[in-house]
């Protein structure tokens, strides 16, 4: 196909994807607008006629600064009336309004460039949209896009060349007046040398493409591991990490979440932290038998507390948020000692089961803070807030029997500081607009009065509302969510006509019904459950495991674990989202497992674990094993010789760092004796070369030959052959005046190839000329 | 068709010259890493100002480093080391423009997917400058120039380009080849679409050189923004080669080799045979009607029974010495170097078209201009290179030589020798000769297009050419 075809489809191609791929992320339409105008463009300023050629085709400059002011105006206008999300897509709109412009105005390389350029642009702001846990298909478009643009690159590349050296004038010949006769101006006329005549994307060019886009990708992607994630601290344009951009929770337990945000989460086998029990006496113990003696029917995972609710989002209150005191236990062998791996969340806290104590890192250095008015604990700004996290959370060990659904101890000092602030008055307050709800809890509470025929505690109210909630068989448990009655609230909607929920629904609706009583109550998100593996006494969290329940204040118990929602329900929805699993989606689910460990997630931590650490180790050994062949090297090499001779030595890390070193020993001791044997004159390369140099037209006539199908045999001579050409194409050379050719330079060919010796510069430039003349004569430019 | 200059950059001799920065670049970063408390009170602003000052004084570091150690190692390393050179064009600035965009972005949001974008743009621009300069050092470049052309002559040079990579091709490079003359300086580029795995190709561009001397062509650049076309890499080969340009030569016009054959008569020699001009036994042959009798062999006749005839032929083979005065007034704006070329031309086109029509005579020429240049010989290619050689590098003068070579020409030469003056002085500025044997043409009163044509000259209608001026067949005083 012609070049000029090529690149021109392969730019407008790039474009199209780029518009794509942001639309997608975006998930308007807008960015989908650029498909119809790569179309446009396309047409309007490419498809040329013959005819059409002189003239240009294309909006005008005038009228394309206009638009461009106009597009300026539309995304000025979308900056100011959005939220932080809004501004960004109001740059993304303009970034797409400009390439819209510049697809419709006539082309020029500089306007090609813009293109790419702002397609760039446009990727990078679909990143910045796509950001989060399951953006596979982002990195799949990226990498597409990465080949398409090379390709197109690399096309662009050739075709400014070839216009660049395309002929501009008459070509200066022989017979062509040279202006002043004696002296003027000399004149140098470039040209151009084509392997094959005169194709330029060929078979051996495409392979070219493919290996320097994968060379690429890989180079990318060591890019991508090695650099250092020493984020700077402190900034975040785009509000709290916590929500993103989108405003969708990426944990269970962000500092806001909108009901029905869980439900995705629910579904997920993301990893979310492995948890390891030692009792005081360093004996391995299950979480559910530590979870027993806390009095939690299983382990629960404090990891939000939320006080406010606003339809339809529950909000933590900005007063918990303040840091609270250091964690440094005094006696740490009575307590039991949780060792914590927790994946990347994004946020200060840190998860644990029970009431911690102490929070220090695997070196036992203290890295958290207790914050006494929620119960939960932090992570210091400087232990490793991005990306995997391993910590030490040590808490107490209740002997068996203890008190039931106990949430988080509360002492004298404790319930005077909630006093002083008003924290437990303020978990009363209820949104107006929930009447029939409140109704709803009180008739529940009379209900339960008039059975017992007594009045009832608020520890005895809460239980009651908890087991309308759970026990009634009114309300059923599904991740299937779907809206009734938009106009009401979405708990009463959940209440009165859906009847159906999730955690989410059925904890939120108890803390409104609790507060409907009186009863003051916060809403807590984290993990309940997880998978006990017996073999490494672990406990694995995924995100299928988070849950939400409610904490109530009970003036002489303090806060009490209540949970409403249908345990056997949920449990088998979380275990179906792990068992009917079909294989593409088990596979889906493990790439957007590693998708989202590896690339969305990874962390100085991460890179500290899978690459600085073991380069260091590997080093250090090296150094080692170099000190120890200087100071032992029998011993050494013996011991070297006998792990290269160990098979199973090479699969691994080190074997796979032996193999690199041994290569680039072999490499090093190659290009020397290499450029040795150079300096030495022991290369016979270069005379090599110079013989292929000296028969190179005779090749060149071959492939001219050979592009019209005439083939020298085997058995034939290069005189024969020249006899047997000139015969077969007299009519076309004897009109050029090239009938001797093809005999001339097979009795040059004699001279070279058997005379051994090179073409004076003379005879070469007749050679030139006959060739030159024969490719003009037998292969015409296109 | 390029007439482009190339600037040739400077670079810093020392080897240290990128350790100040690089220091700097250092304790900053060592103050920040490694003093928390320094930097924990710093805003994100302040930490971003920190950082690009780092970078910034890495890169220069960097960079002065690499140019010290790419001048050390041009000097003292083997040739075709340390010729590297590199350009970043407007289209690479602005890509890496946007990569510093999206690397401070992404650090500055804890984005690692816009970190990822800006890998995805890393590794192509790392790649890209890989394989170019992997191209670059595989490639070997050889020139084959002829070492003569006559001005306004067309010629190709050759230039070969050898990949000796044993898997990787190269693509899209570019060789320029520079041309310099004292007068002029222009390039000319060959580029060369690919060259396969530990092959060659062969490319050419073409010369009209329309200036005489001495053509110095090279160092060889060869150069390629293949395959993204955000770098330009190119290397330097210091091959040279030499063109000599001769003063064209043409032909003298019908006209005025009438008058020159006539004007041979005029030289004073013995006339030994029959006729003026039938100087030369030729062949016997039988009488004829309308024969001389008294070219009749009477001895020959006898013998043979019947009338024989000596034949004589025509020889008008004389020697011819010109002395070319190659004056040129003092004052620049004064001088006038077309006539210097056109002079230069004419003698060239003389003694080569007497050496071609008199194969036995001795030509000489005695130039005199800033330098004098004697050359006796005949009209056989080997001999004629030598006095073109001479010719081509000739230099106009004061002249001062001219009349003492003259005399000299005289007083050496035989009588057969026809002496010819070719002046570029006007007849304002006299030259005194006193010999009757010598010709003077006062070439600046010459109109030459008249007198020398050249092949590629459209020739007046009717091929007649209107009577010359400045021929003076007898001497001047």
């Amino acid at each position: 196909m012609n070049l000029e075809i090529v690149f021109k489809r392969s730019m407008y191609a790039v474009t199209a994807l780029t518009g794509c791929l942001l639309g997608a992320a975006e998930g308007g339409w807008i960015p989908y607008g650029t498909l119809p105008a790569v179309v446009i463009g396309y047409l309007w300023t490419e498809s040329q006629t013959r005819q059409d050629r002189v003239k240009p085709r294309g909006m005008s400059d005038a009228l394309a600064a206009i638009c461009g002011l106009v597009a300026l105006v539309c995304s000025t206008g979308e900056f100011f009336s959005e939220n932080i999300e809004g501004r960004l897509l109001s740059g993304t709109h303009l970034l797409v309004y400009l390439t819209w412009i510049v697809l419709v105005q006539q082309k020029t390389n500089r306007r090609y460039w813009l293109l790419l350029a702002l397609g760039i642009l446009q990727l990078a702001v679909a990143s910045v949209l796509a950001s989060g846990q399951e953006t596979v298909w982002f990195g799949i478009g990226a990498i597409t896009y990465v080949f398409a643009t090379l390709w197109t690159l690399s096309v662009f590349s050739i075709h400014r060349s070839a216009s660049q050296f395309a002929p501009k004038s008459t070509p200066l010949t022989t017979e062509s007046s040279t202006g002043p006769l004696v002296s003027g101006s000399s004149i140098a006329m470039d040209s151009v040398q084509i392997e094959d005549g005169v194709t330029w994307i060929t078979t051996p060019f495409m392979t070219g493409v493919a290996f320097n886009c994968a060379m690429s990708l890989f180079v990318s992607a060591l890019f991508f591991i090695l650099i250092p994630r020493v984020w700077i601290p402190g900034s975040s344009a785009f509000g709290s990490t916590d929500t993103g951009v989108r405003g969708v929770s990426k944990s269970a337990f962000a500092a806001e979440i909108r009901l029905g945000d869980m439900g995705p989460i629910l579904e997920s086998l993301d990893p979310v932290m492995q948890v390891k029990l030692k009792t005081p006496l360093r004996a391995s113990i299950s979480a559910a038998d530590y979870a027993e003696r806390l009095g939690l029917a299983e382990p629960l995972f404090r990891g939000a507390v939320l006080s406010i609710y606003e339809a339809p989002r529950w909000k933590v209150e900005p007063l918990s948020i303040q840091k609270g005191s250091r964690l440094i236990p005094a006696e740490r062998k009575s307590l039991v000692r949780q060792e914590i791996r927790l994946e990347d969340m994004s946020t200060d806290v840190l998860l644990a089961m029970g009431s911690p104590l102490g929070l220090v890192d695997p070196e036992e250095h203290p890295r958290g803070s207790y914050q006494a008015l929620t119960g939960l604990i932090y992570r210091y700004p400087d232990f490793n807030k991005h990306g995997a996290v391993r910590y030490v959370v040590y808490s107490e060990l209740p002997p068996p029997g203890g008190q039931l659904n106990a949430a988080q101890p509360v002492n004298e000092v404790l319930r005077q500081r909630y006093a002083q602030l008003g924290y437990i008055d303020r978990h009363r307050e209820l949104p107006p607009r929930l009447e029939r709800m409140a109704k709803l809890a009180q008739e529940v509470v009379g209900r339960e009065e008039k059975r017992r025929r007594t009045r009832l505690s608020d520890f005895d109210k809460a239980r009651s509302i908890e087991r309308f909630l759970r026990d009634s068989g009114e309300y059923t448990y599904t991740l299937n969510m779907s809206v009734d009655d938009k106009k009401i609230d979405p708990i009463e909607d959940f209440l009165f006509n859906r009847k159906q929920g999730h955690c989410e629904y059925f904890a939120s609706a108890l803390a409104l019904m609790l507060r409907a009583v009186d009863i003051p109550t916060r809403l807590i998100s984290g993990y309940k459950g997880g998978n006990y593996d017996e073999s490494t006494q672990t406990l694995h969290l995924q995100k299928r495991h988070a849950h939400a329940w409610c904490e109530a204040w009970i003036e002489r118990r303090g806060w009490v674990t209540l949970d409403a929602t249908p345990a056997d329900e949920r449990q088998a929805v979380v275990d179906a989202a792990s068992g009917n699993r079909s294989v593409w989606t088990d596979m889906r689910s493990q790439l957007v497992g590693i998708w989202s460990e590896n690339v969305v997630n990874i962390s100085l931590d991460k890179q500290e674990e899978i690459i600085y650490r073991p380069v260091r180790e590997f080093a250090r050994g090296l150094v080692k094993s170099l000190k120890e062949l200087w100071e032992s090297p029998k011993t050494s090499l013996a011991s070297f010789f006998g792990s290269l001779t160990h098979p199973l030595g090479w699969f691994s890390l080190r074997g796979i760092g032996t193999l690199l070193v041994l290569a680039g020993i072999g490499w090093l001791v190659h290009r020397t004796w290499r450029r040795i044997a150079r300096w030495k004159g022991w290369s016979r390369v270069e005379a090599d070369q110079q013989s292929t140099r000296l028969v190179e037209f005779y090749e060149r006539f071959a492939r001219l030959m050979d592009s019209l199908s005439l083939h020298r045999a085997e058995t034939q001579t290069q005189q024969e052959f020249a006899n047997q050409t000139a015969t077969t194409l007299q009519s076309r050379l004897q009109s050029a005046g090239f009938s001797g050719s093809p005999l001339e330079i097979s009795e040059l060919f004699y001279k070279v190839r058997f005379g051994n010796e090179a073409l004076p510069a003379r005879e070469a430039d007749h050679v030139e000329e006959l060739l030159s003349g024969l490719e003009r004569v037998l292969r015409p430019q296109t | 068709m390029s007439n482009a200059v190339e600037a040739r950059p400077s670079y810093p001799k020392r080897w240290y010259a990128g350790v100040p920065a690089l220091a700097v670049a250092f304790a900053i970063s060592a103050a920040y890493l490694g003093v928390p408390r320094w930097s924990s009170d710093l805003t994100a602003f302040g930490h971003f100002v920190v950082r690009s000052v780092i970078t910034a004084f890495g890169i220069i570091g960097l960079v002065q480093t690499a140019a010290a150690w790419s001048h050390i190692r041009g000097t003292f390393a083997t040739p075709g080391f340390g010729k590297h050179r590199m350009v970043v064009p407007v289209e690479g600035i602005v890509y890496l423009t946007i990569m510093f965009a999206l690397f401070t972005g992404a650090m500055l949001t804890k984005s690692n997917m816009l970190l990822l974008v800006f890998a995805l743009m890393a590794g192509p621009f790392i790649i890209n400058g890989w394989m170019t300069f992997g191209m670059l050092q595989a490639t070997r470049v050889m020139r084959t120039a002829p070492p003569r052309a006559m001005i306004g002559e067309l010629f190709a040079v050759e230039l070969t380009l050898s990949n000796t990579r044993p898997l990787m091709s190269i693509w899209i490079m570019s060789v320029r080849d520079t041309i310099v003359h004292v007068r002029e300086e222009l390039t000319a580029t060959v580029l060369f679409a690919r060259v396969a795995p530990r092959s060659s190709q062969a490319g050419h561009y073409q010369l009209r050189l329309m200036r005489r001397g001495r053509f110095q062509l090279g160092p060889l650049l060869t150069f390629s923004r293949f395959p993204l076309g955000l770098v330009e890499r190119s290397r330097l080969f210091s091959d040279s080669a030499e063109i000599l340009v001769y003063p064209r030569i043409g032909r003298l016009s019908s006209a005025f080799r009438r008058r020159w054959l006539g004007a041979t008569e005029l030289v004073a020699r013995p006339q030994p045979h029959s006729g003026v001009f039938h100087d030369e036994f030729h062949r016997l042959r039988e009488f004829r009607t309308g024969d001389n009798p008294r070219d009749i062999h009477w001895r020959s006749s006898a013998r043979r029974g019947e009338l024989i005839l000596r034949e004589y032929q025509q020889n008008r083979d004389f020697n011819l010495a010109v002395v070319l005065d190659l004056w040129q007034p003092d004052l620049p704006k004064d001088r006038n170097p077309e006539l210097i070329e056109q002079a230069l031309s004419f003698a060239a086109t003389a003694i080569v078209e007497h050496g071609r029509a008199c194969r036995d005579a001795i030509l000489t020429l005695s130039a005199s201009g800033a330098t004098s240049f004697r050359w006796q010989g005949q009209g056989t290619s080997a001999s004629l290179e030598s006095l073109l050689d001479g010719l081509a590098i000739l230099q106009p003068g004061s002249g001062r030589e001219t009349i003492p070579l003259v005399n000299e020409l005289v007083q050496r030469l035989s009588g057969s020798t026809k002496v010819i003056v070719m002046t570029t002085r006007p007849i304002s500025v006299p030259l005194d000769l006193h010999s009757p044997r010598v010709d003077c043409l006062r070439l600046a009163e010459m109109e030459f297009d008249q007198v020398l044509i050249y092949d590629d000259q459209p020739t007046t209608p009717h091929g007649t050419l209107a009577p010359t001026n400045g021929m003076v067949t007898a001497s001047e005083g």
